[in-house]
């Protein structure tokens, strides 16, 4: 009996004592497992990388005639971000880009007119991928940065927006950039083209051979305008940031509610230069 | 008249007694109630192993409680030591328990589900504080368990206690170890990595080779919940594990062990006379109370088991994690479970139908249950069982030939050039390259010319690479090289590598990371470097991280 109790006794130390060992040292192992599995998913990321993207990526991300380059400054120090107006953090940006795929033309990039577009490869939007491995691909795609990671990264972009106050003063507009904004902001899916959603803004699409710029400068002093604005500024700016203000006659641009079918979100999506930008592209429309 | 009056007794024996003796009085009711019948001095009394008092009280818990009753109140002397049971019957249920403890709690972290059971076993390992110590206490109390469980059946074979009257423990016996293969084999699949899903798909293609077809193919659709094993097959195979079989484990324990208290434990062979069954009446200068005999011991041996878990758990073993299941992704060398390895030599045999469905459900079980009834001899005794026990003994021998049959060293045909590579970097564990320092798998330096550093090293010159990591990865590869060139399987399948040259091409692919390509090339292989399709050429590309560190066991 004595030495069952000894031996007992013991184990029952021993026990303890390794679970006490686990307890000092589990913060730790964790921290190495959680480190070391991301280091994993690196190396898996690099295979699927080479399976599936560096056909058009370029081999080491460096680009080419198919496919933009992702090995690049522009990826990492926020500038993509911020010509795009991507609030999140690049990682997110990048795991969008690769589930989602690009079904259109990035504005980005349409100068350089790739043959192909982006595929989908999420399996959540029907592509190939699961979750782990699109994880795997941005953590590789994402490893490229740390070579980029002794440059003073921009700031990741915060839209300060312009608000709805029409009145505010707001900065010069460069009217190249303004255009680009309306392909990216997705202003011409609406307003031109053969599917005609909003007020048409090109001179020889509008019924009455009239284009946006000239809209704005006759409308605001019309008889039946209801808005505030002063100025054909003031009378674009309006329309962008308050769409149901004054909704311009013509075909029925309203919603059930007696709303404008323009969504209400520019206020808060677009910055004053953006919108400086864009109102002077408008107004070289005449 | 007051409606309410707060009455307690212990006040009044408080005021006759005082304080103290009236509270270690309620106490020692309490504890007399709990154990049916033993108070605080008993149970004192039962631990220092005083000898029993007249009448003694060690054998009410017995007749009056739940959890002993099922207990016998004395076993005979030669039967309640290590030897001859090995108390592997009470070892089976110790980690049948353990598995329902340690498995109860994982199933708080556990989702069955494919899209997240991944998912739970990382946050398991690097987010749930004691999470890996649990899945490795849950792994290897399985494993073991199948050992023991295993063990038992054998142990109980070769004393012949399965004779009569024991013939029906015998088959309930036989019932808990299918139990048992299977609640590990459907363990198997809830990780939802790729040892998991192939392990259990090879199991579900056996159920498709039943005939005829159409019950075949109700029979695999039931296994894997659908077409492909997806989340409908995990919930199925997770509800197995956790649900039916553990219900049916619980029930046949029930049984078996009413069965072995109803007949006796079996005495020593050789020490009763032939032909007699002397466990039911035990002379009483030959009894060992339960209390306190049996009962320290069985503590002890929980505690020192429990004890011997959680060391090997910490220090020693690791239940493995494989990448992701991928279902077009087949590893090379996958392998069911080793106490499955021998169906799988079986199916090597000839016709899936008869050698993977007939003879493991029908003829073995139907023999083995039947054994009993076939070995008829009276006696136990070891010299008087000579068919009894050679037929046990080559039965031993050829389920021992048969799981070796099962690996894949036997008959699967396969190319011996990814043979050499897989000896490098397996498919089914991490293996020498990815456990290799990775900082001294040694680049050329990076220039204009070579801006990721490439540099080659044939393995036929390992003995001249710059660093000691390099020369045991290369010395392996030469060594596989040479036996790839010629081995009697590879002159069977003629297609041993004839002027086989190795190359090992260590890149620096970005920061931290190096992209290692082999190149095996035979017959003066093809001019360009690596191309899909390439004739006398194999090349596998590996990438390694600098932290990746798969030295944890996982």
């Amino acid at each position: 009996m004595t030495w069952r109790v000894i031996v007992g006794t013991l184990s029952l130390m021993l026990t303890m004592i390794t679970l006490g060992y686990v307890a000092v040292t589990e913060q730790d192992r964790m921290a190495n497992f959680t480190a070391s599995y991301e280091s994993r998913q690196v190396e898996a990321g690099a295979a699927i990388f080479e399976n599936n993207c560096a056909r058009c990526h370029g081999v080491e991300g460096q680009g080419g005639g198919r496919a933009p380059a992702l090995n690049t400054i522009e990826l990492f120090n926020g500038a993509r971000l911020k010509e795009i107006a991507w609030a999140g953090a690049t990682d997110d940006y990048v795991r969008a880009a690769i589930a989602g795929g690009r079904p259109r033309a990035s504005a980005s990039f349409a100068a350089n007119n790739y043959p192909e577009r982006m595929p989908t490869w999420g399996e959540d939007f029907g592509g190939p991928l699961r979750k782990d491995q699109v994880d795997s691909l941005v953590a590789f795609i994402m490893n490229w940065g740390v070579a980029y990671a002794n440059v003073t990264p921009e700031p990741v972009p915060t839209v300060v927006p312009v608000g709805t106050d029409i009145t505010v003063e707001l900065p010069a507009g460069n009217a190249e950039n303004g255009k680009k904004l309306t392909e990216k902001n997705g202003c011409t899916a609406c307003h031109t083209g053969a599917a005609l959603v909003g007020p048409a803004w090109l001179t020889a699409e509008a019924t009455d051979g009239k284009g946006v710029g000239t809209h704005a400068e006759e409308r605001y002093t019309d008889a039946g305008y209801t808005g505030k604005a002063t100025s054909p500024e003031q009378y674009l700016f309006e329309s962008i940031v308050q769409p149901s203000a004054f909704i311009a006659p013509g075909v029925d641009y309203t919603l059930p509610d007696g709303t404008s079918k323009m969504p209400a979100i520019y206020s808060t999506a677009l910055d004053a230069q953006n919108l400086a930008d864009i109102i002077a592209y408008l107004q070289t429309i005449k | 008249m007051a409606v309410f009056k707060f009455y307690a007794p212990i006040l009044d024996d408080i005021k006759s007694k005082g304080l103290i003796p009236a509270l270690l009085h309620k106490t020692n009711e309490a504890v007399e109630r709990f154990t049916a019948g033993l108070d605080i001095e008993d149970i004192r009394s039962v631990l220092r192993g005083d000898p029993p008092p007249r009448p003694n009280p060690r054998v009410k818990p017995h007749a009056d409680g739940f959890w002993f009753h099922m207990r016998p109140t004395y076993y005979h002397n030669l039967a309640h030591g290590l030897y001859p049971s090995f108390r592997l019957g009470w070892f089976s249920v110790y980690f049948f328990t353990f598995e329902i403890i340690t498995g109860l709690l994982l199933m708080v972290f556990y989702t069955p589900s494919p899209l997240v059971a991944y998912e739970n076993m990382l946050d398991l390992l690097g987010n749930v504080p004691f999470g890996r110590l649990l899945r490795d206490l849950h792994k290897l109390g399985a494993e073991l368990m199948v050992i023991v469980v295993l063990l038992h059946m054998l142990r109980t074979a070769i004393t012949g206690n399965y004779k009569k009257p024991r013939q029906f423990t015998w088959a309930t016996g036989f019932i808990l170890l299918i139990v048992t293969l299977l609640l590990s084999f459907s363990g198997y699949l809830l990780p939802w990595d790729q040892l998991s899903l192939w392990a259990v798909t090879i199991g579900a293609s056996m159920a498709e080779a039943v005939q005829p077809q159409v019950v075949g193919d109700i029979a695999n659709l039931i296994m894997r919940g659908g077409p492909q094993f997806n989340a409908g097959g995990l919930l199925r195979w997770y509800l197995l594990h956790v649900l039916l079989l553990p219900v049916v484990g619980v029930v046949f324990v029930g049984v078996h062990y009413y069965k072995v208290v109803i007949h006796g434990h079996s005495l020593p062979p050789e020490s009763e006379p032939v032909g007699e069954d002397t466990a039911k009446r035990v002379p009483t200068d030959q009894r060992t109370y339960f209390m306190p005999d049996v009962l320290t011991k069985e503590v002890l041996y929980t505690i020192l088991a429990t004890a011997l878990l959680v060391v090997a758990s910490i220090f020693f073993y690791h239940a493995p994690l494989e990448p992701h299941a991928d279902l077009l992704v087949t590893p090379l060398h996958t392998t069911s479970p080793w106490y499955f390895l021998w169906l799988q030599g079986m199916l090597k045999i000839g016709d899936k139908f008869i050698w993977g469905v007939v003879i493991p459900t029908i003829i073995l079980p139907g023999v083995l249950t039947l054994l009993p009834y076939l070995e008829v001899g009276p006696s136990r005794r070891y010299g008087d069982r000579r068919v009894g026990l050679t037929v046990i003994m080559l039965f031993m021998a050829v389920m021992a030939g048969l799981s070796f049959m099962g690996t894949p060293h036997y008959l699967v045909s396969s190319s011996p050039d990814q043979e050499v590579v897989a000896r490098l970097l397996p498919q089914t564990k991490p293996g020498p390259l990815r456990e290799s320092d990775w900082n001294e798998l040694d680049i050329a330096s990076i220039t204009a010319d070579n801006p990721t550093g490439r540099k080659a090293y044939l393995a036929s010159e390992w003995a001249s690479a710059p660093t000691e990591t390099l020369r045991e990865l290369l010395r392996v590869y030469d060594e596989e090289m040479e036996l790839a060139a010629d081995n009697p399987k590879c002159r069977a399948a003629e297609n041993c590598l004839k002027d086989g040259v190795g190359a090992m091409i260590i890149e620096l692919w970005q920061t931290d990371l190096k992209k290692i390509t082999f190149r095996v090339i035979w017959e003066g292989g093809p001019k360009d470097f690596c191309q899909p399709a390439a004739q006398h050429e194999f090349c596998q590309t590996a990438y390694l991280h600098r932290l990746s560190n798969y030295g944890q066991g996982e």
